[in-house]
């Protein structure tokens, strides 16, 4: 192997796909603890593993094919019955999938593979042997028969059950008797030469023994029903099949004597349905005698051969003559023997084609139902093709780039409209040039973002496993509900929800749920339920994580808070308890008593908040106490380009993002007032903290003026009033980040990026949540 | 020669198509399972098949059987792993020449072709 040079791309691409497939295994793996019997399933699981292991292995990750194999022999071995897949196995098969998972990473970290847990692939093996238990279905001939020597009775003795099963054990006779009493030896004296064979055909040899008595066998039942005229034409052609099959073998072996001698049958097989003749018989019963005789001997690897070709000759022509009435132990019409092999060869094709349904083709046969149907959804995964991300990212940027010219090109559009520059016919043109343009960038922009969009269960189809693992670890019955796993969105929005959601899980299962006793103390069913959807809502995604636990302790996250010193008493008695609750969101707070490995890992929902909002996302929460709390995270659709309104300030132009927005007002001098030194507005009836933006930014009093017009900003429920100088209008902006440094410190004011205006100036992109961030400490300082 | 490639790993296609390209064989037409590759075979006319066992929709066996209806004589090759080894007979009497057990190397690959090739030569 090890001259085999690989590009680069194979491993890569070996990662892409083997990935996809261990994330869906995760998946399968979970379902089918649930439906155990499930045989698609089954199979889907076990190929799954298996083309990892395939690839796997002529990559030459040795350690990774060897825990693969274990998995997969013990799937082989739940998928031909031989035991119903119970919980360990379960717990062994993920254990082994999530080495697998483990290599992945080595192999991206160009790290040497872990090696796997020697318990789990010795345990995993020990199933897939089936703990002694036999293969009663499709492996039957490597397990049971290959190790009897398979001698079988004449089929008048054997009514032949469904699938080749092991047969009655004849003690030491590597001989398939063949009735009639034809004897080899009439031919002359049999020549024995040692068998020279290359080792991959020697390894099939034994199998190719056991083979090729059956095929007797189940030839000596059908030149049996030649004797019968009604069973003769569907014998005819089930014998020709058979002696193909064998054909085929021998030619396989390049054992030309058997092969000629099964050719031989074919021919006679084929006279027997045009001509209607039972002296068929005799040549047919001696062929069989002949290849009996060679197969005991290749069993003992030596070839055996007799002068044959006269023997042949009378296949052809001798028919007609034969004397010898038929003359067969066999009861003629024996139902038993007749219906298998003959039903389905009986049909009107002809025999000289080889019907595809092979009598002993039924254990791979069973695979090919549904075809239609899976071949349709086969065809559409075939009308995709991998795109490397970093060029989607070039892409997008272009579009990017593309928004920002158009912008420019509508901004000068409107000038010449404006000045009434050119004649009335150029700006008639010029009009509908940058409207066209403009049309055309939103839809190229949305084809373009779609090209990015994946579905949420992408994410969502870990969680299953996740939860299953949390339950048994807490002792806890968790029933998780997905809803609205195909909604999509950006596939950084995707990259970056990941790790949130999962921790936000980890809360409701660790802190949520209750034990299942203190449930059904509580008058709740004892399983818990966690339910976790997505949906879309406008220009954004929403996701909801909603547990019927016991809630948020608002008194105890004072009591912490307090603790903390995040807030003093005072301040903790102004707050109403959904402020309370998004107390949890600070830095540095965790009400979790001692660090559970579940979800005491030192990373708090403060960072789960920043994760959200470094999306252009929001978090909050809906705390229900005693019935459980729910967590709303809303998501924009993509993070690189939105709507904004652009305000001026001082002189500047800031850009306000317009999903946060909900309205603009001019507040006349009696809504203003001041709480604390605080300015505030009334607005309608309610009371809302203003910021002034010059302040914000620390514009240098010399350039600040007038600030008429409040930018009425939300954050979930939150609302606060932005005061600018000036509404400049409403543009696409493209998102381009900031020095991290810049943006680390919150030097520039609380702004999360810039873009390029239609002028062609930048101008800074206003940081919402940061701003709120502002509004709410400012009064408690 | 033109050679198809039936197999529902991309990664294995891509390996195969490799070692192929190696021993000099670059006319490579691929199919995704029996389904996909029975409606390429009319249009692609390989001279070689080398045909993957354990595969969604039509498995590689049925994908031979149905072959071999319309077409004795293009050689098939069947690819294989070891835990398979056991059913190679059954491929055989549908109609498989070879078989070849993952994984291969070039020069094992190279000997199968050859073997196949030159058995049905002298066959024919």
């Amino acid at each position: 192997m090890s001259q085999m040079a690989f590009d680069p791309e194979l491993m890569q691409d070996f990662l892409t796909e083997s990935g996809e497939l261990l994330d869906q295994l995760d998946q399968d793996l979970v379902t089918l603890e649930t439906a155990p019997g499930d045989l698609e399933l089954l199979n889907r699981i076990f190929r799954a593993l298996h083309t990892i292991k395939g690839s796997a292995s002529f990559l030459q990750l040795t350690n990774l094919v060897h825990v693969a194999h274990a998995a997969e022999s013990c799937l082989n071995a739940a998928r031909n019955r031989v035991f119903v897949v119970c919980r360990s196995d379960m717990d062994l098969l993920l254990a082994a999938v999530d080495t697998i998972k483990k290599q992945f990473d080595d192999i991206r970290e160009g790290r040497d593979l872990t090696r796997a847990d020697e318990e789990v692939v010795a345990k995993l093996a020990a199933r897939g042997e089936g703990g002694g238990a036999d293969h009663p279905h499709e492996s039957a001939p490597d397990a049971a028969v290959a190790t009897a020597p398979a001698a079988t009775a004449p089929a008048a003795t054997a009514p032949q059950p469904p699938a080749p099963e092991c047969d009655a054990p004849s003690p030491s006779e590597p001989e398939v008797q063949v009735s009639g009493g034809a004897s080899p030896e009439t031919l002359g004296a049999a020549q024995e030469r040692p068998l020279v064979l290359d080792p991959s055909k020697a390894d099939l040899l034994d199998l190719l023994v056991v083979d090729v008595n059956e095929t007797l066998t189940k030839l000596d039942a059908q030149v049996a029903q030649l004797t019968a005229e009604a069973s003769r034409p569907g014998a005819a052609a089930a014998l020709h099949e058979l002696a193909d099959n064998l054909n085929k073998t021998a030619e396989f072996f390049e054992f030309a004597p058997m092969s000629r001698l099964a050719q031989g049958l074919m021919k006679l097989a084929s006279e027997a349905r045009s001509h209607a003749i039972d002296p068929a018989v005799p040549p047919a019963r001696l062929a069989m005698a002949l290849i009996a005789e060679q197969a005991a001997g290749l069993s003992q690897r030596k070839l055996i051969e007799r002068p044959i070709d006269s023997f042949l000759e009378t296949f052809t022509g001798a028919m007609t003559q034969s004397a010898t009435p038929a003359q067969s132990p066999t009861p003629a019409a024996s139902p038993s023997a007749q219906a298998k092999p003959s039903t389905a060869a009986a049909a009107p094709s002809p025999a000289s084609t080889a019907p595809a349904a092979s009598p002993t083709g039924n254990a791979a046969g069973d695979a090919g139902e549904d075809k239609s149907r899976e071949k349709h959804d086969a065809k559409a995964a075939e009308q995709t093709i991998r795109v490397e991300v970093g060029r989607l990212e070039a892409l997008l940027n272009l579009v990017g780039e593309l928004v920002l010219q158009k912008n420019r090109v509508n901004a000068m559009s409107r000038h010449i409209q404006a000045m009434n520059l050119g004649s009335q016919e150029f700006r008639e043109q010029a009009g509908e040039v940058s409207g066209g343009l403009d049309r055309v960038t939103s839809d190229l922009q949305l084809a373009v973002m779609k090209t990015r969009m994946q579905p949420l269960d992408k994410i969502f189809g870990k969680y299953p496993r996740l939860i299953r693992d949390l339950a048994a670890k807490l002792g806890k019955k968790i029933n998780l509900v997905i809803e609205g796993g195909e909604t999509e969105v950006d596939k950084s929005v995707i990259e970056q929800l990941g790790d949130p959601l999962i921790h936000l899980m980890r809360n409701s299962c660790d802190h949520g749920l209750e034990s299942p006793a203190d449930r059904a103390a509580a008058g709740k069913s004892e399983v818990g339920t966690i339910r976790l959807s997505a949906s879309n809502a406008g220009g954004h995604v929403e996701i909801r994580i909603a547990d019927d636990g016991r809630g948020l302790n608002t008194k105890r996250i004072s009591q912490k808070a307090i603790e903390k010193g995040l807030y003093t008493q005072a301040q903790i008695d102004q707050m109403s308890e959904q402020e309370l609750c998004r107390i949890i969101f600070l830095p540095g707070f965790s009400t979790a008593e001692k660090i559970s490995d579940v979800s005491g890992r030192g990373v708090g929902m403060d960072v789960v908040r920043s994760n959200i909002e470094k999306v252009k996302g929001t978090i909050d929460l809906i705390n229900d106490p005693g019935k459980g709390c729910t967590v709303l995270i809303k998501i924009p659709l993509t993070v690189a380009i939105m709507s904004a309104m652009m305000v001026g300030v001082g002189p500047e132009t800031y850009a306000v993002p317009l999903s946060s927005i909900v309205e603009i007002v001019r507040p006349e001098k009696d809504q203003l007032a001041s709480i604390n030194q605080s300015p505030v507005m009334r607005l309608r009836d309610t009371v809302l903290p203003l910021l002034q933006a010059a302040e914000l930014f620390s514009l240098p009093a010399s350039k600040r003026d007038d600030a008429p017009f409040a930018v009425v900003l939300s954050l979930s429920e939150r609302r606060v009033g932005l005061m600018v100088s000036r509404l400049i209008g409403q543009q696409e902006v493209v998102i381009k980040p900031l020095d991290e440094e810049l943006s680390r410190t919150g030097a520039g004011g609380p702004v999360s990026g810039a873009t390029v205006r239609d002028d062609g100036g930048v101008s800074l992109i206003v940081d919402v949540p940061r701003l709120f961030e502002l509004a709410e400490a400012e009064p408690r300082r | 020669m033109k050679i198809m490639l039936i197999d529902d790993s991309k990664t294995m296609r891509n390996i195969q198509r490799s070692v192929l390209a190696q021993l000099g064989h670059t006319t490579i037409e691929e199919a995704c399972d029996g389904q996909d590759a029975l409606s390429k075979v009319g249009a692609f006319q390989p001279e070689l098949i080398l045909v993957d066992w354990n595969m969604p929709n039509m498995n590689g066996l049925e994908f031979v059987k149905a072959f071999r209806q319309s077409n004795k004589t293009t050689p098939l090759i069947m690819v294989t792993t070891e835990s398979e080894k056991a059913r190679v007979i059954e491929a055989i009497k549908a109609g498989v020449n070879n078989y070849v057990i993952k994984p291969f190397t070039p020069d094992l690959l190279s000997q199968r072709i050859n073997e196949t090739l030159s058995r049905l030569a002298k066959a024919a």
